[in-house]
């Protein structure tokens, strides 16, 4: 069981840490609540079944939630996600480089939902029908909803090429 | 552009995300090494709401109290964030006790020692408290009053789209209101602009108005002798009779203290200055300032310093730019609408943290005694405890950058007593740190080397001394440890009676020393399984007797099964113990306190308390003397409790 923990550990640490920084914008934030989705997965790896990316990532998102419900008081059920996470300028996130810094300002125009989409797809390298059943939702509409938000995104970049 | 440039963009952005790969090392050494795991688990989360700090555990004697001296002389005895309010909130009212908190959509709220609850439904956005605590005067865009026996609303007046009436304020002999009358009108392009903005006051018997100047936040200063107001970013006295106008100081949100001899209000400090060949700075600070009623001293009351955030942000463009460039710096905090308690002993005043961006109340108490090098020591050590790691370093000479860390936490404190060692100050103290739902237990005495201000004390010098130590299980996971200078087994695991062990699996958890009894507190989390479901077992171990003692079995909170503990913290006497537990099943994550007094494993819910409150989370802080420090998170608000263990009753702040 260990071996097989540790496996999974090693291939998807980058993916969770990432997935749980771009969500809280803090480094110390992150680093708690990473520990803590680690902790918990080994504690009930038993419990697996399934795919474990999705799981692991499960994991962490309601870690994330569970800590912003802790810290503000949110009620389950509620758009909590909406109030909290991704609540930064995002440029902190990053490593300040000049290139990507449309993209990156562009990110400001998405909604938390679409930011989370983003988060999972493109930081966190989850497959379309891994995000569905994360968020569920079926394959066909993640793929929808990635398609829409890529546009928007390039409608805001071009927008700000014809301003300067 | 299309999509697939996108896509290709937005993996790139993947890599510019930093990676802490001491992080991943570290928890990967854990879980291939190690059966007894170290986590960096979130302290904060589990400890729940933003830091806010608590030092005003000790009450003040009346005798202390201020009764007239001038502002100058003023004291700070504490300086207590004590409520996390949620978006933001308006002004505080305190009548004897009973603080009334305005929230901002959602209501009026009391806070005493039965709990925290609405009052009443308002869209209010500012509220002030009658002199006798029977009426609140508040404004939602109308003038309304509440009394608050008869739960019965007013109207004294009526708004329209253009007209609003805003920031009442009694006068002391409660038959008149001060308040400011804004008027508005549309701007050509768009939006709105202030037209008007003056203050009247109303005679509630007649209803009849009456324009006194021009401004905003007005209150009066013993009746009709004179009223206080802010203009033009100056806080102006105005005599009523005579109506000349003096400029108390700049500032805003000025508010009367109830016996009339001091102004409160805020100001902005900048300061500029030039730091390199192109660049310039400006720093502005908010902080609080008290004034006398008679203007003849004032006195800044808090210490507000430059956010670090922004520091860091100067010193890039310090060194990096090659064009003239003027960097602004502001103030880690905010502050807003300071408000006096009845007894014009207390501020309160709402605390915005710019960086962690929310919104607490703070309580200041004032005195007039000087404070001592142990009441430093111990404001020092709770916000530690409570990670409020700006107050901590604001009471350092020379800082460290950084302080506070996720695990092992401080969990609790003691002061063993102070001297004089080759003319300095010190305190010793002994400090308590542990992990989050894990046991491991560390306790170390420390000296603290002070010198003296204006303001009390503040601390030099910390040095490590002698007799600390550690619990934990041992790397082989046999036995439980005590480790000073060399390691001494106090019992192994084995030696645990069976039926006091699950019958499936499980781990130590939470633990604590009490070394003046010789005892070990200890709990054992067990694993749900097959077999079983999630339970907290509390023991205490004599270590002089080898005597083990169950304390509680903890199977269900309430009707819900699945149980889990967080965390466990002793009073300084090792009297009582406190648990953190929440449970699996509730999918609203809702969290208990139990208080047992170990001389008979008596246990207290704290919820249990609690009335016409319906506490969503509650948390153990520390143990101060004779306390436990809790915060209680209730429709959307994390307020501040003391559980007095010799009474058996919550306290409110």
């Amino acid at each position: 069981m260990k071996n097989n923990f540790i496996k999974l550990y090693d291939k998807c640490f980058d993916d969770i840490y990432r997935y749980v920084y771009f969500k809280t914008g803090s480094k110390w934030e992150a680093e708690d609540l990473v520990s803590e989705t680690f902790r918990k997965a080994y504690e009930n790896f038993h419990l697996l079944k399934g795919e474990p990316k999705p799981w692991l990532m499960s994991i962490a998102r309601n870690t994330v939630i569970d800590f912003y419900r802790r810290k503000k008081d949110i009620m389950p059920g509620s758009d909590e996600l909406d109030n909290y996470a991704y609540n930064y300028p995002f440029d902190e996130v990053f490593e300040r480089k000049e290139e990507l810094s449309y993209l990156k300002e562009s990110l400001n125009s998405l909604s938390k939902d679409e930011l989370e989409i983003v988060n999972l797809r493109y930081f966190s390298d989850l497959k379309y029908k891994q995000i569905g059943e994360m968020l569920g939702k079926t394959e066909s509409a993640i793929k929808m909803k990635v398609t829409r938000i890529n546009q928007k995104l390039i409608e805001v970049i071009k927008r700000r090429y014809r301003e300067e | 552009m299309n999509e697939k440039f996108i896509e290709k963009q937005l993996k790139d952005m993947k890599n510019q995300i930093p990676m802490n790969k001491d992080l991943k090392k570290e928890l990967r050494y854990n879980f291939s090494n190690k059966k007894t795991l170290k986590w960096k688990i979130p302290a904060a989360a589990v400890l729940a709401a933003a830091v806010f700090l608590i030092t005003a555990m000790y009450m003040m004697q009346p005798d202390s109290l201020i009764t007239k001296v001038n502002a100058a002389s003023l004291k700070i005895l504490s300086q207590v964030s004590f409520a996390d309010i949620e978006g933001a909130s308006g002004d505080p009212a305190e009548y004897n006790g009973t603080l009334y908190i305005l929230v901002f959509g959602k209501g009026v709220y009391s806070h005493d020692s039965s709990g925290f609850h609405k009052i009443f439904d308002a869209d209010a956005s500012s509220m002030n408290i009658s002199h006798d605590g029977k009426r609140l005067a508040f404004s939602d865009g109308n003038l309304k009053i509440f009394d608050i026996a008869e739960r019965k609303e007013t109207v004294l007046l009526k708004s329209d789209d253009f007209t609003y009436y805003e920031q009442p304020s009694w006068c002391p002999d409660g038959r008149h209101i001060i308040f400011v009358k804004k008027v508005i009108a549309p701007r050509e392009t768009h939006g709105f602009e202030v037209k008007q903005l003056d203050i009247y006051e109303i005679e509630l018997e007649s209803k009849k108005i009456n324009k006194l100047a021009e401004g905003s936040s007005p209150s009066y200063v013993k009746n009709h002798e004179a009223i206080i107001f802010e203009k033009e970013n100056k806080v102006i006295s105005k005599n009523l009779k005579d109506k000349t106008e003096k400029v108390v100081d700049s500032g805003r949100f000025p508010s009367v203290s109830p016996d009339g001899e001091y102004v409160a209000y805020v100001k902005t400090q900048r300061k500029e200055s030039k730091i390199s060949q192109n660049v310039s700075e400006a720093e502005n600070i908010d902080d609080i300032w008290v004034s006398d009623i008679n203007l003849q001293t004032k006195k800044r009351i808090t210490s507000n310093f430059v956010n670090p955030q922004e520091i860091s942000n100067a010193e890039t463009i310090k060194n990096t730019s090659k064009l003239p460039t003027s960097i602004e710096k502001n103030g880690l905090y905010s502050y807003f609408n300071p408000k006096w308690s009845s007894d014009s002993k207390n501020l309160y005043v709402l605390k915005d943290n710019n960086v962690a961006q929310n919104m607490k109340l703070m309580r200041i108490s004032f005195t007039d005694k000087k404070l001592t090098a142990e009441d430093t020591v111990r404001s020092f050590m709770q916000a530690l405890v409570t990670r409020d790691e700006e107050f901590a370093k604001s009471l350092m000479k020379n800082p460290p950058s950084i302080m506070t860390v996720s695990n092992p936490h401080p969990v609790g404190y003691r002061i063993l007593g102070s001297g004089q060692e080759n003319g300095r100050d010190y305190v010793d103290a002994e400090i308590y740190s542990a992990y989050t739902a894990q046991p491991d237990f560390y306790f170390g005495k420390e000296r603290y080397y002070l010198s003296p201000t204006p303001y009390g004390y503040m601390i030099d010098e910390v040095t490590g001394k002698s007799g600390g130590g550690t619990v934990r299980v041992s790397k082989d996971d046999k036995s439980v440890i005590l480790q000073r200078e060399s390691e001494l087994v106090l019992f192994n695991i084995k030696d645990i009676p069976t039926d006091y062990l699950p019958q499936g699996k499980y781990r130590l958890a939470s633990l604590a020393l009490s070394e003046q009894n010789n005892t070990l507190i200890f709990t054992i989390q067990a694993l749900q399984d097959a077999s079983q479901k999630s339970s907290v077992k509390v023991l205490s171990y004599n270590i002089n007797t080898s005597e083990f003692k169950m304390i509680d079995d903890i199977k269900n909170i309430g009707e819900k099964g699945n149980v889990g503990i967080a965390s466990l913290v002793i009073d300084p006497s090792s009297n009582h113990a406190a648990v953190d537990l929440f449970s699996e099943d509730d999918p609203e994550f809702k969290t208990s306190v139990f208080v047992y007094d170990l001389s008979n494993n008596q246990k207290t819910d704290i919820k249990s308390l609690l009335k016409n409150t319906n506490p969503y989370a509650i948390h153990t802080r520390f143990w101060d003397e004779d306390g436990l420090e809790l915060e209680i998170v209730t429709d959307g608000q994390t307020m501040s409790y003391s559980y007095k263990s010799a009474s058996g009753k919550l306290e409110s702040f």
